[in-house]
């Protein structure tokens, strides 16, 4: 398991993230409108999963513990989160 | 402009030729491997002198055709003629380009979107010539902006860019796109979107990829592309040219020193062998690239160390030097560069060293002959023998004349072209004028070599495509007219040059219809070109004529290519202009000859000099057809003016002197001297006093406020002192 829920505020990302939690994450998302995640924990994670930040345009707490994701990953996803809070209909 | 965008200019315009001619062939032959490599040699090199004077938009247009061409080698298949066009386009549109630097000495404005319609164009060009093959990315062109948005101008040292569209079956297929990206090496920045810009959380499918991954790394083209050999077909990459990503000035930094630390490599890693080309080579190639820092300190230093090391057969010296220049470089790297201002030069021409050769031979001469005058004189000052030296001094100036006709003659030579550089960017024209109006027509060419002054060899292009244009418009029947008169369906136009006495004669042929003398003559009824009884009086040759009259188009459809309202009478004005004459003979059925014949030379003209009320004037020589003595009762008047018989013919005549407003005496009891001319095809003949000699001169067009004044073709000065001026023959009888 390495997507929990932390609390109706929080869900957590942790160790390496296969592709199947990308399913898992949506879910979470999609169950918890306003939680955040947190992926300090994150070692690394699956293109999918990714893929499921990005569309969600959630709040990210990091750093993120994989280098890759904390390098590349990260400010990719947060450049796209803040074109979605300044344009939310898209 | 700086030199650098000068030697640019000359360069990138003599590759855009190289690789026309080469594209040229290839569609002759779509097999001829020679003429692809060609081509592609070409294109690289050219690209790589757009990044050298920073012109990005250039750069990647050529780089994207260099691609296509790159891809073409690789492949056996004949080359596709779609592709083909898009390259000469794409050659077209940097030939425009250069233009407009060449005229401003700036980049085009608009450079960037071209390139990008052109990119695109070539792109789908390819997909189209590989058909199936085709390339399964959508065309998008604004990801480099993006990336370029995302890098903030944080990655200056950015040489490739990626584009990687993953399949949208990945995630089932077991494959993470994220992780390809991991894995490229020297990875700057990864920039994450959706390819489906509707997915939402509550839509989305996860094992569905969507992303679209774009990427800049550090590592070259080629490295990336080997990195991405498994997702080859899904991936896009571009190496960066200077600019599209980082700032200018940080760019323009990067890459002068990374030119500057190659060189210290280059000298380094070699052995001894052929050291003396590569510290030439390398010492050169560092000048240039400070040159371009605008770092003239270093240059001389480097200059001197190049010497050095030559000298000293040590590479030591100039990589001392090289790397000072680095040094110093680097501490003023935070310094604004203030690039050089543009400035409109004229253009740079090359010229064949033989030729320069031979002046520096005539310059001797010509001093040995200098001193040979100051030692007459001098002998004269010596109370020498008057005679003696009167030959010496009659043999001298023999010599110094022979040396100066041959100086001019070298001198002039030297601003000679060869006919081929206009015309060589012609057949592919007609091909696509033809083409534009569902016609098929052969352009021969015919004496390329035929040299003219380069001024007039540089402004016959556009005269030249308006006549080569109507030819192909007006002149040539539709294929199935042709077909129906026994025509091959094929249409032929010649263009053909040659060298006539003094002047180059330039003939367009058509194998057309020929003009239709009754509709020319019911046009300019209708347009009021001339009145009724005018036009009823005129000879066929006249109304013919009238088609170069201002404001004339007999299209009945107006095409976008000609009938513009641009009619023949813009390509008399420009033939005009450079001291030419426009002719056209037609024969019904046959075809169309349009003869336009220029001076060879702008500057030097042969005149003939008249007196009249003790003034000289000039005539030019071209157009004295000869000089004749006509007794008074032979010249009657006609109308308000005169004429007078010369072998049976009449002949229009003037008073030079009451042309010019000079006030005479009639001298009724001589004989009249007269001189017959040829004007716009008709002859005339001109009364003057006296007749005067021939002379060479170097003919000074009017300037400035005298610019506009009509009747005079320019001034020369006189041996004694005085102005000639020399008049304008075809001004004088219009």
């Amino acid at each position: 398991m390495t997507v929990v829920l932390h609390d109706a505020q929080t869900i957590r990302l942790i160790g390496a993230c296969p592709a199947e939690d990308g399913e898992t994450l949506l879910q979470q998302l999609l169950a918890n409108p306003i939680a955040q995640v947190d992926w300090q924990g994150c070692e690394s994670a699956h293109g999918a999963v990714v893929q499921v930040l990005l569309v969600s345009g959630r709040p990210l707490q990091g750093p993120p513990a994989g280098e890759f994701l904390h390098r590349f990953i990260g400010p990719a996803l947060e450049r796209r989160s803040t074109q979605f809070n300044l344009s939310p209909s898209r | 402009m700086n030199e650098f965008v000068e030697q640019f200019l000359l360069e990138s315009r003599e590759l855009v030729a190289q690789a026309t001619d080469d594209l040229m062939a290839l569609e002759e032959n779509p097999g001829d491997r020679e003429r692809l490599d060609g081509a592609f040699r070409a294109f690289h090199t050219l690209k790589g002198a757009a990044g050298i004077v920073e012109f990005a938009a250039m750069s990647r247009t050529l780089h994207a055709a260099e691609d296509i061409l790159a891809k073409l080698r690789a492949s056996h298949e004949p080359v596709a003629s779609m592709v083909l066009d898009e390259c000469l386009t794409c050659l077209d549109l940097t030939s425009r380009w250069l233009d407009h630097m060449q005229a401003s000495g700036e980049m085009p404005p608009a450079a960037d979107i071209e390139a990008d319609d052109m990119i695109t164009r070539l792109v789908s060009s390819m997909d189209i010539g590989e058909g199936e093959k085709g390339v399964a990315l959508p065309a998008n062109n604004d990801w480099l902006d993006r990336l370029r948005g995302a890098a903030g101008g944080h990655f200056p040292e950015a040489v490739s860019a990626v584009r990687y569209l993953p399949d949208p079956d990945a995630f089932f297929q077991g494959d993470d796109p994220l992780l390809v990206i991991a894995s490229l090496p020297q990875l700057l920045t990864v920039e994450l979107a959706l390819s489906n810009r509707t997915v939402s959380l509550e839509n989305m499918n996860t094992f569905r990829c969507d992303l679209e991954i774009l990427a800049l790394t550090k590592a070259p083209a080629a490295e990336i592309r080997s990195a991405l050999l498994t997702v080859a077909e899904k991936a896009e990459i571009r190496e960066l040219t200077a600019a599209s990503v980082s700032t200018v000035a940080e760019d323009y930094l990067t890459q002068a020193t990374s030119v500057l630390k190659a060189q210290v490599v280059l000298l380094r890693d070699s052995g001894f062998e052929g050291l003396l080309g590569r510290l030439s080579s390398a010492g050169r190639t560092a000048v240039n690239a400070l040159h371009y820092l605008g770092s003239n300190e270093a240059i001389t230093k480097v200059e001197l160390a190049t010497s050095a090391a030559q000298a000293q057969r040590n590479v030591e010296p100039l990589i001392v030097a090289i790397e000072r220049a680095l040094e110093s470089k680097t501490k003023a790297d935070s310094q604004p560069i203030i690039s050089p201002a543009p400035i409109v030069a004229p253009r740079a021409l090359r010229i064949d060293m033989n030729r320069i050769d031979a002046l520096v031979k005539l310059a001797g001469e010509l001093i040995i002959v200098k001193n040979a005058i100051g030692h007459a004189a001098k002998r004269m000052q010596g109370n020498e023998d008057l005679a003696t030296v009167k030959s010496i001094l009659r043999d001298q100036h023999a010599l110094f004349d022979r040396l100066a006709s041959e100086l001019q003659g070298a001198v002039l030579r030297i601003r000679v072209l060869p006919l081929r550089t206009v015309f060589r960017r012609f057949p592919r024209l007609v091909r696509e004028i033809a083409g534009s109006v569902n016609k098929t027509v052969r352009l021969i060419t015919e004496g390329e070599d035929t040299e003219a002054d380069a001024t007039i060899v540089d402004a016959l292009f556009e005269p030249l495509l308006h006549v080569l244009r109507n030819a192909v418009d007006h002149g040539i029947e539709a294929s199935e007219r042709r077909i129906s008169i026994g025509k091959p369906s094929m249409g032929t136009l010649i263009l053909r040059g040659r060298r006539v006495a003094e002047n180059v004669r330039i003939e367009i042929e058509d194998d057309g219809g020929g003009i239709d003398v009754d509709r020319v003559r019911a046009v300019a009824s209708a347009r009021g070109v001339a009145s009724e009884e005018a036009l009823a009086a005129m000879a066929d040759g006249e109304i013919i004529d009238l088609i170069f009259a201002a404001g004339f188009s007999t299209a009945e459809t107006v095409t976008d290519l000609s009938g513009r309202g641009v009619g023949m009478d813009s390509v008399r004005t420009a033939v005009e202009r450079l001291g030419g004459s426009v002719t056209l003979q037609s024969e019904p059925g046959k075809g169309t000859v349009v003869s336009l014949i220029l001076p060879f030379s702008l500057m030097m003209t042969r005149v003939m000099t008249v007196e009249v009320v003790g003034q000289v004037f000039g005539l030019p020589l071209d157009s004295v057809v000869e000089t004749t003595i006509v007794n008074r009762d032979m010249i009657v008047a006609i109308g308000s003016g005169r004429a007078f018989i010369l072998r049976d013919r009449t002949i229009p005549l003037l008073d030079l002197a009451e042309t010019l407003g000079l006030a005479r005496v009639p001298q009724r009891e001589l004989p009249a001297k007269i001189v017959v001319v040829t004007a716009a095809g008709q002859i005339g003949g001109i009364e003057v006093d006296r007749l005067g000699e021939r002379l060479d001169v170097m003919l000074k067009p009017m300037e400035g406020l005298l610019g506009s004044m009509r009747g005079v073709a320019g001034t020369t000065l006189l041996g004694d002192g005085r102005v000639l001026v020399v008049l304008d023959v075809q001004e004088m009888f219009r």
